[in-house]
């Protein structure tokens, strides 16, 4: 399966942000059930994307990233993207998987 | 003699008046007119009010004492800067608000002549507020009263106030002697938020604006023959939108906010001054904790901290529980929105909290000048103030990959911060503000990099 993020991109933006943009994607692109599939996904983003924000992958991907575990994450979505938009991806997959602590 | 040179003083100063002025003339609205969205009810337009707004912030509860008949004077202060001056100026904007808000009044003067240092942040507010009454009056059929204004005399507070102040947004004439070459100065600007999009819960421009000022940023980096790389592109437009989405995320249900920047490439040295500011009306920091349910996790932890300080007895009459909690929900990985758990239908979860510290902080490492200038910034949320300047910076929490600025010399948050860099201000700003003025300098940005390549 193939997903292509340009469709789902503003017509001005090279930036996926905010948090809510991407839960309400991931309600729209059914990935609670394409979690509990066993088919990949292919995830392109656009060459000229600036920026794949932790809080829109979180929002998109967290879930999928805490259900999977990274390794089997990382299996099952490849993402097609520039190497810098790659970096925020496994920041984004860190994030989610981080052991939360406050500082007090 | 005396009196023949008195009069020719008298006559000089009028001249220049005359000639230093911006002005627009009143005009009656018979016809209340469509507001940005045909689609915008009636309800949601008076919900999104600005100034139903500040009157219920308490902004709008006391007369001018600068009216005479139907004239008001707004007199702009020698530092009209949140960043420098904040407390007296957020009295310019409440006096403003109870002069707009005085359907008497026909006329309004700005006298921007005493005006040495003009912030944007504190332009950009004012003439946010003038704007927005003038769209509610249009909207509802009321008279339109006249503005006119004074420029200063200093060139950067006329430049600022020409290119990205008030004659600009009210589309005033202006009348001056001195041009500006507008070719050497880059703005930018957008609104967002209700009224100025058909907002729903799902909307949001941030990704949009983003682009825009990382775009902008790098064309004011161009014209000091450098360019952002793929990672600062990134970093920026990362920051940019994890800001604009703090505002839309935690202003509460009155979300308006606007980012305006103004670069300028005639300045004393070859070096380009850039300012940037990024605010909204809503809730406080403070106000949108005390406002949630939070969770046990993160109530404990803003009772934790406050205990450490309240025991150690540190809180005085510049640093209390709001200048605390403001501090601390800016810090790394700290969000009202924090759950150890994930709970979606509530927004929470244990990855909240991005540092909205962390992005003003990425502009120190370059904005300064080779010749010893600095650059600022400054966080205003109600009557928290904060200044992030070279005298402090973020550093990891003992013990913790968090980074932090405690703004003291152990950059310990258990500690009171310098008040020089945080305090409590007598005003009340409704709303958050962010601040920064910056430098983009060839001979500075060329040091650093030869420095960084020499350390690896």
């Amino acid at each position: 399966m193939k997903i292509d993020m340009s469709k789902y991109q503003d017509r001005e933006s090279k930036v996926f942000s905010g948090r809510n943009n991407g839960v309400v994607l991931r309600k729209q692109l059914k990935l609670d059930e394409l979690d509990n599939k066993d088919e990949q996904v292919e995830i392109s983003i656009p060459i000229d994307t600036f920026s794949f924000n932790i809080s829109f992958f979180l929002g998109l991907f967290g879930d999928s990233v805490r259900a999977l575990g990274k390794s089997r994450f990382k299996e099952k979505y490849d993402f097609k993207c520039t190497e810098v938009i790659q970096q925020n991806i496994d920041d984004g997959i860190e994030r989610a998987l981080k052991n939360p602590t406050l500082i007090f | 003699m005396r009196i023949k040179s008195r009069k020719r003083e008298a006559q000089y100063i009028l001249y220049k008046r005359r000639t230093n002025k911006f002005y627009k003339r009143a005009y009656e609205n018979n016809k209340p007119s469509a507001y940005d969205d045909e689609n915008f009810s009636e309800d949601e337009f008076k919900t999104s009010s600005l100034m139903h707004f500040l009157t219920h912030a308490g902004y709008v509860n006391e007369k001018s004492s600068n009216v005479r008949k139907d004239k008001a004077y707004i007199k702009i202060p020698k530092v009209f800067s949140f960043a420098d001056n904040p407390d007296n100026s957020i009295d310019v904007l409440r006096d403003l608000c109870c002069v707009l808000n005085n359907r008497q009044i026909r006329k309004i003067e700005f006298d921007h002549s005493k005006c040495e240092q003009l912030g944007l942040g504190a332009s950009s507010v004012m003439d946010f507020i003038v704007v927005d009454m003038l769209k509610y009056r249009e909207r509802k059929g009321q008279s339109i009263p006249a503005f006119e204004g004074i420029y200063p005399e200093t060139y950067s507070a006329k430049e600022m106030l020409y290119v990205s102040g008030l004659p600009s947004h009210l589309n005033a004439s202006s009348n001056f002697e001195i041009p500006i070459p507008t070719d050497r100065i880059k703005k930018i600007e957008y609104k967002g938020g209700k009224g100025y999009a058909k907002l729903d819960e799902n909307t949001s421009i941030s990704g949009k604006v983003s682009t825009k000022v990382s775009e902008y940023l790098n064309e004011c980096l161009l014209t000091q023959g450098y360019e952002m790389v793929p990672d600062g592109i990134t970093l920026v437009s990362h920051l940019v939108g994890e800001v604009i989405n703090n505002c839309e995320l935690h202003s509460g249900n009155f979300k308006r906010w606007s980012i305006q920047g103004h670069y300028s490439t005639f300045t004393d040295g070859n070096y380009g001054e850039c300012n940037i500011t990024l605010f909204n009306f809503g809730q406080t920091i403070y106000e949108s904790i005390i406002n949630t349910d939070l969770t046990k996790e993160i109530k404990d932890s803003f009772n934790n901290i406050t205990e450490i300080h309240r025991k150690a007895g540190h809180f005085n009459n510049v640093w209390n529980i709001e200048t605390l909690w403001t501090l601390y929900a800016l810090q790394d990985g700290i969000s009202r929105l924090y759950s150890k758990v994930p709970v979606p239908e509530k927004k929470l979860s244990p990855d909240r909290g991005t540092g909205t510290i962390k992005f003003m902080t990425c502009f120190k490492s370059i904005g300064d000048t080779y010749d010893g200038k600095n650059c600022v910034m400054s966080i205003i949320s109600g009557h928290t103030y904060i200044r992030i300047d070279k005298n402090y910076d973020l550093g990891y929490h003992e013990g913790t990959d968090k980074q932090v600025i405690a703004f003291n010399s152990q950059n310990d948050l258990a500690l009171p911060p310098d008040s020089r860099n945080v305090k409590l201000l007598k005003n009340y700003f409704p709303g958050t503000l962010i601040s920064m003025k910056f430098y983009l300098d060839k001979d500075y940005i060329t040091k650093i990099l030869e420095e960084s390549n020499n350390e690896n």
